[in-house]
């Protein structure tokens, strides 16, 4: 039965594009004998083998779950159509990667939700692995299909699909659950019997438990917990990082991924308070490895991958305790080997082109920052302490250093912004261009400068001080996207944006509650999927699945949320008090800044009474020698 | 100095068919690096190990003659080499012969000229060998054997390949399957690809499907050398 699947899996393989997506036995998969375990476990995530694979969080899970002799885990990715379609035409199920498996024979399937505009993928998946989509259609002989990750603060719109979601960081949970189900499944009781043993772990959400309405605002009119589930349901966070797992082997692929190099993270959390980030309220509070345990983790997982880089992520990688001894210590280390060492999200104001300039060696790739905004008032609404001065010092010294390539990223539909703010954006992306060029003609290295001014939309976040913003209309964009067309005009210069009307659907799942669900079950029937690859969104199939069900999209999405009003994900709590981001709404309109609170007092937000936690600077205490 | 080189012969087999030159290709450099080997690297801004394939691979075929050059840093011990390296491996891909090149030697792409392979033919009915060899002799008899090559973003490339082909033998049938051999041209100064061969008899013959990818594996690739042919290998013993 499993050899004529995996046989017939190897004959549509030729026929497909990038077959290496579907192939498993990377160095370092686990492939464990099926039946000898005691839970399958399938971890999915719903987009491309690529993307899927160069996800952290999945390679934690994978391996933390492998560790246990009772427990497989197995990889499952969403197939690119042209391999659906193979495998709708040859009745093959979907697969997982190590044993290539029936998903559908798996105890376990969880999802990771990293962007809204995969969820469709989510539904699709499930009917490839013939798994009824709906929570209420499926019984005790599927798997348990539980979803995590940040996307996860509002699995409303995902409601009637899933059976249990995990608040917050899995590694702190997913024992449990696996524990739960264990035991459950020993016991021959009943799904709901299931469902009602998980709500009792702290951080797990059972959606079904839970009767909402609304009103045409989206507010909560009623909510009603049954079986006994918590009221308000807390995330689970690691309490130390440092002492957390974290994976020696990544599995190697044999193909080019999105993130291509061994990630390491270094710490979790950021205190800057930018109001509109949501990693930043959902992530606190900040804890960091440390350093001996950052060099132990490198050795062993160059050893074991042989990759050619190490990246050292965090939300915001220059904020870490002494990240320059860091990195410099890790890249005298493998200077023989040839390994390098890359700092992604470094900031304006703490970016050190010294540190830069060793990092690249001689190789003047771009160098990227995010002032996010053109003025600084609205810099100071967001809360994103850069100003101007710095933004230009810092530029001036790349360029005298022989960069070239700048990048700028700013966001357009800010709170309170007008065109006056967009105008401050192509002002200042010339000034940095103009200043560019100046030092390109007094210096030997004649080549142009190219300044590259990407302007993303901002998509209100839940759990942010902007979770009551009013989103901009479709005009609104197109207006303010046409003024910067017309003002970054010049040899120096590029523009980019983003689709406004793709930005527009991430607004409706962003802040979206459980009426979205019918509606992307509809526009799944009549073909979304791979909605966040522009060659397969279209706009008018969604308008089309809201007039369906008798639904305006327009009118949801621009909707307007009052500040006393209950929301549609109150009863979901990352630990920031909700009295806190009003505050921090407030203080916005009124153009006034919140210091971080890792290098000033505390600001107030909860995070660490509400989760009796606390915030570790491990990189800092500990020299690491 | 001229650093010293290794020659190995790699096997690239079914559970790495899928993987294109470039993964292939950095599959190795990972290898070389688990493995502690001390390969040379390339200066410049994003150093990668000096190593060269004789050709490169199409896509699902499988291989036990790819052949590659590694320019070593310090010198190292062919059989130190062959096992350091073959424990990094991931399955599938390994290193089955090696030999220290000692004169400064020309790329191994400018010297191989030959490739041998081995195919399945699927037929479209049940015939006796004698049969296909009949077959298989009357297409070489041709005058001329003509094809059409797509290029991309380019005008097909109409030419002829009977020049190209040294060798075509039909090894044995079995029910609708029948196994053949050839040796054709590779290289820079022209290449055939087999499939094209197999394409080009399932046009002449009414017997024989069009190739599948996946029912060809590379046995040889050979450099010429006043009148003799020697595998890659072969030639830096001589």
């Amino acid at each position: 039965m499993t050899i004529d699947l995996a046989n017939k899996i190897q004959e549509i393989l030729p026929e497909v594009s990038k077959p290496t997506r579907y192939m498993g036995n990377e160095l370092n998969m686990i492939k464990k004998d099926l039946n000898l375990v005691k839970v399958k476990f399938a971890l999915a995530f719903p987009d491309v083998y690529e993307v899927a694979m160069s996800h952290l969080g999945i390679k934690i899970l994978y391996h933390l779950l492998n560790e246990r002799e009772d427990v497989a885990a197995e990889r499952v990715y969403a197939p690119w159509v042209d391999m659906e379609k193979k495998m709708r035409e040859n009745d093959i199920p979907l697969f997982t990667l190590e044993n290539r498996a029936k998903v559908a024979d798996f105890d376990m399937l969880g999802f990771t939700l990293q962007y809204e505009m995969s969820y469709t993928n989510i539904l699709n998946m499930l009917d490839l692995a013939g798994i009824p989509l709906r929570s209420e259609d499926r019984g005790k002989e599927f798997p348990l299909v539980i979803v995590g990750g940040p996307c996860a603060f509002n699995p409303e719109p995902l409601a009637p699909f899933v059976d249990v979601v995990l608040l917050g960081e899995a590694e702190a949970a997913i024992g449990e659950v696996v524990d739960e189900y264990l035991a459950w499944k020993d016991s021959g009781a009943s799904k709901e019997e299931l469902l009602k043993n998980l709500s009792k772990i702290e951080g797990i959400y059972v959606p079904s438990f839970y009767e909402i309405d609304y009103n045409d605002d989206g507010e909560v009119v009623r909510f009603e917990a049954s079986n006994g589930a918590p009221e308000i349901l807390k995330k689970r966070v690691i309490q130390n990082l440092d002492e957390s797992y974290y994976p020696e082997k990544f599995i190697l692929p044999y193909m080019g991924i999105v993130h291509d190099r061994v990630t390491l993270e270094v710490a979790r959390g950021c205190t800057r308070g930018c109001r509109f980030c949501q990693a930043g309220m959902i992530y606190r509070p900040v804890r960091e490895r440390s350093h001996e345990r950052i060099k132990d983790l490198a050795r062993k997982l160059i050893e074991s991958t042989g990759y050619e880089e190490i990246s050292l992520s965090s939300l915001s990688t220059s904020d870490y305790s002494r990240i320059e001894d860091l990195a410099k210590e890790l890249l005298e280390e493998y200077k023989n080997q040839r390994v390098s060492v890359a700092l992604p999200s470094m900031r304006v104001d703490s970016f050190s082109v010294d540190l830069a300039k060793e990092l690249q060696a001689v190789r003047k790739t771009g160098l990227t920052f995010a002032p996010e905004a053109g003025t600084q008032r609205l810099r100071d609404v967001i809360n994103k302490g850069i100003d101007e001065e710095d933004l230009l010092k810092t530029t001036e010294a790349a360029f005298k250093e022989g960069w070239r390539r700048v990048k700028l990223y700013f966001m357009m539909g800010l709170p309170t912004e007008t065109l006056e703010d967009i105008r401050g954006i192509a002002d200042l992306a010339k000034k940095v261009a103009e200043l560019g060029d100046e030092i390109r003609r007094n210096s030997d290295n004649k080549r142009r400068v190219k300044v590259g001014v990407s302007v993303s939309t901002f998509v209100p976040k839940t759990h942010t001080p902007f979770q009551w913003s009013k989103f901009n209309t479709l005009e609104e964009i197109k207006e303010k996207q046409q003024l910067l067309r017309n003002e970054l005009r010049g040899k120096d210069l590029s523009f980019t944006w983003t689709d406004p009307y793709l930005s527009t659907m991430e607004a409706v799942f962003a802040r979206g509650d459980r009426r979205v669900a019918e509606v992307m079950e509809r526009a799944w029937e009549i073909g979304a999927k791979f909605d966040g690859w522009s060659e397969h969104f279209d706009y008018q199939r969604w308008q089309k699945a809201f007039e369906d069900l008798g639904y305006n999209l327009e009118e949801y999405v621009y909707r307007n949320f009052n500040l006393e009003g209950r929301l549609p994900w109150d009863h979901l709590e990352v630990g920031v008090d909700k009295r806190y981001l009003r505050k921090e709404y407030q203080k916005a309109i009124d153009v006034e800044l919140t210091p971080d609170c890792r290098f000033n007092n505390c600001t107030g937000c909860g995070i660490l009474k509400n989760l009796d936690a606390r915030i570790s600077l491990m990189g800092g205490e500990n020299s690491g020698k | 100095m001229e650093n010293s080189k290794i020659r190995a012969r790699v096997l690239k087999g079914d559970e790495v068919r899928f993987i294109s030159h470039l993964d292939f290709l950095n599959t190795m450099n990972r290898a070389l690096r688990r493995a502690n080997i001390p390969i040379a690297y390339s200066q410049g801004y994003n150093p990668t190990p000096n190593i060269s394939f004789a050709t490169a691979l199409a896509v699902g075929l499988t291989s036990d003659s790819e052949y590659i050059d590694f320019e070593m840093e310090e010198k190292m011990e062919v059989q130190d080499f062959k096992e350091g390296l073959n424990k990094a491996l991931p399955k599938g891909i390994e290193v089955l012969e090696a030999e220290q090149l000692v004169a400064k030697s020309k790329s191994l792409a400018s010297l191989v000229s030959q490739s041998s392979y081995f195919a399945r033919l699927e037929l479209t009915e049940e015939i006796k060998i004698d049969k296909l060899r009949e077959e298989v002799a009357n297409f070489l008899s041709q005058q001329e054997i003509v094809i059409r090559r797509k290029r991309r973003r380019k005008k097909d490339r109409v030419f002829d390949i009977k020049p190209m082909i040294s060798k075509l033998e039909v090894i044995g049938v079995q029910e609708n399957l029948a196994t053949i051999s050839m040796l054709v041209q590779t290289g820079s100064s022209g290449n055939l690809r087999p499939e094209e061969v197999i394409d080009a008899l399932a046009d002449y013959s009414e017997f024989i499907q069009p190739a599948k990818l996946v029912n060809i594996h590379r046995s040889g690739l050979y450099i010429e050398r006043e009148g003799e042919i020697l595998t890659p290998i072969e030639a830096v013993k001589r």
